[in-house]
């Protein structure tokens, strides 16, 4: 059977369960008055159907055999997961390093993790930086941050 | 203001020199990232919009329009040249497009998509121009009750025509819908499913979630591949198509073009399934069928005219009744509002130079594309060159800064963040992403015409069924609920 569907149906049942619960708190009101649960109420229910039906279906049609451990096979999931780290921590020094100094290091990771030279790499992530920024904060006018620098 | 003055006025409002310069621009930018592969005009829109935001209103819809219009020009010259289509509406272009590379008539399979692409897409715009005054005037005339049934229509018909599994379609578009949800109620004000965070109060922003699920994800999924794409190495040269590929596509043209005018107008339809449909037509017409897929120049000529006519028309739901007929236009909404302009019936009278100049802008994009596109072929081509570790740090920058300029607010990294690696997961265990963000861009206007029809009928459902509108709208869904199970049930007796 997909175990892809399996699994995606279990999440999306408890997220569900989760968004009905919290519209039972907001009060889901009557068909004359509709209150602010009455939406997340039907579409928290919808999802719940609908990702059982799924769950119920798959486990039917156990000619498909497809794993979830198969998404993974010859594929570089490390580098994505690599990544979105960078890009997470980047979100959060953004603030205090500022657009110039958080870029530069993050332009350098990136361009770093696809296996440039040093220098190259010293030179497209100053190029790139340089580039956007003057692009959008000296040409559009857009407010980057500026960090604890102050630049 | 009729048709023809209103083209006049809009052309008065494109022609200024600032707004032909974004014309241009928007046309060279969305066709540069159109022809990345897997970007698209969402992604292209997505990472683009952030140029916009210091633009008038006016110049700054215009701008995004050629983009959109660029984009669907340059997911084209990917399909032909590498096997791998720009954005969804060029898979099919891929199977008679590359093979006619193949066998060194690129050239030709190119020219043929931007003739074909332009002469589909002026013809949609001129529909779009006659259509759009009377359906505005038609759309005053709708109240909450009507808006809910078109909407739901809407629903179903993304549901109905959904590329993979009609479930998950449903799934997606519920779980957009619960997203949309978050923040301030649009009635009573209290607080969704915000936990505290003032950065929800007014929900989630649509752009870093489509730059998330559109641009980012794509960038994941290209990041995983182990091998890089191989570029045909030809000459692209004699773009003009000979008289006698002319002639062989003539009709296809002409049926891509009729195909993709009505379905762009359609809910879930628009130029993705319109190249679908076109092609399947011309190898169903066609004496020679055997020859489609090894490079029949029909075969190109079709889907491209379907896809350009599709785009043009699917203005109209978006301009006359604020209602987005697919993702791309979704996000175009979202990118509306961001600029002060609120698409819809009031939008004629309202904004009149933007409503009208922007359809005199995509008549000029048009002209645009077919000039330039055909001698900046061999640039783009060597844009298609530049290597995967250069372009991708380059477009997650982009998506950075797009996502960041919204708000200008970090949350909106986050946001887009979360979202590209949802969407990365989502194409993984085999959803498509396009049925959320629908979702999510029409779940309020679902939830307060409901709410309010409601109201107005003191809880009673009957309302949807005494306004006539309503009434057809209602009907079309049911009928479209009800024909999948009869045709299974039929199959299952066969069987």
């Amino acid at each position: 059977m997909d175990q892809r569907n399996l699994i995606s149906s279990i999440i999306w049942f408890l997220l569900a369960a989760f968004v009905l619960i919290i519209s039972l708190s907001l009060g889901v009101g009557a068909l004359n008055n509709p209150q602010a649960g009455f939406m997340p109420f039907w579409t928290g229910l919808l999802v719940i159907i609908f990702s059982l039906v799924l769950f119920a279906m798959t486990y039917r049609k156990r000619s498909v055999a497809v794993r979830w451990v198969d998404l993974w096979h010859k594929v570089s999931w490390r580098k994505i997961v690599v990544v979105a780290a960078c890009l997470a921590i980047y979100a959060v020094v953004l603030p205090w390093a500022g657009y110039l100094i958080a870029t530069g290091v993050l332009m350098t990771l990136l361009f770093r993790l696809s296996s440039m030279k040093i220098w190259t790499t010293a030179f497209s992530a100053a190029l790139s930086v340089g580039f956007s920024y003057g692009l959008f904060h000296f040409i559009l006018k857009t407010p980057l941050p500026r960090g604890i620098w102050g630049f | 203001m009729d048709a023809l003055n209103g083209l006049f006025y809009g052309l008065s409002v494109a022609c200024e020199f600032h707004n032909l310069l974004l014309i241009l621009a928007g046309c060279l930018l969305g066709t540069l990232v159109g022809v990345l592969p897997g970007l698209g005009p969402v992604g292209a829109i997505s990472i683009l919009l952030p140029l916009t935001f210091q633009l008038p209103p006016a110049g700054a819809i215009i701008m995004l329009a050629g983009i959109y219009n660029g984009a669907m020009y340059g997911g084209s010259t990917t399909s032909i040249l590498i096997n791998v289509p720009g954005e969804a509406a060029s898979v099919v272009t891929c199977l008679d497009g590359y093979a006619m590379a193949r066998r060194g008539q690129a050239g030709a399979a190119l020219g043929i998509a931007v003739f074909g692409s332009f002469i589909a897409g002026t013809v949609g715009l001129i529909g779009l121009q006659l259509v759009a005054g009377p359906l505005s005037t038609l759309a005053l005339k709708f109240g909450p009750p009507e808006y809910f049934a078109v909407i739901l229509m809407g629903f179903t018909f993304i549901v109905y025509l959904a590329e993979r599994s009609m479930i998950k379609a449903v799934l997606m578009a519920a779980i957009g819908m619960t997203l949309s949800l978050i923040g301030l109620d649009p009635i009573t004000a209290q607080q969704r499913m915000t936990f505290g965070n003032i950065h929800l109060f007014e929900g989630l922003s649509v752009v870093p979630l489509a730059i998330g699920l559109f641009g980012l994800a794509e960038v994941f999924i290209n990041l995983e591949k182990t091998a890089s794409v191989k570029i045909l190495n030809v000459k692209v040269r004699n773009m003009f198509p000979r008289k006698s590929q002319w002639l062989q596509a003539r009709w296809a043209i002409l049926r891509g073009t009729v195909i993709g005018f009505f379905m762009g107008i359609l809910p879930g339809g628009g130029p993705v399934l319109s190249t679908f449909i076109a092609y399947g037509v011309e190898k169903r017409v066609s004496k020679h069928p055997e020859q489609f897929g090894k490079g029949a120049i029909e075969g190109v000529a079709a889907p491209e005219s379907a896809n350009n006519a599709a785009a043009s028309t699917s203005f109209i739901p978006l301009m006359t009744l604020g209602i987005p007929p697919n993702v791309v236009l979704a996000v175009l909404f979202g990118a509306f509002l961001i600029h002060g302009v609120t698409p819809g019936p009031m939008m004629m009278t309202q904004h009149p130079e933007i409503f009208w100049g922007v359809i005199a802008s995509m008549y000029l994009g048009n002209v645009i594309l077919l000039i330039l596109n055909l001698p900046l072929i061999p640039l783009w081509v060597q844009v298609l060159r530049i290597p995967d570790k250069i372009l991708y740090p380059l477009i997650i920058l982009f998506c950075l800064i797009g996502a960041y300029s919204i708000n200008n607010s970090v949350f909106d990294i986050g946001v887009m963040l979360c979202f590209g690696v949802a969407g990365y997961l989502l194409k993984k265990f085999d959803y498509e992403a396009a049925p959320l963000i629908l979702g999510f861009v029409l779940g309020p206007m679902f939830e307060v015409n409901l709410r309010r029809s409601l109201l107005m009928s003191q809880g009673s459902f009957g309302i949807f069924v005494e306004r006539p509108i309503a009434l057809v709208a209602l009907i079309v869904c049911l009928i479209l609920i009800v024909l999948p199970q009869v045709k299974a049930i039929r199959e299952m007796r066969h069987k």
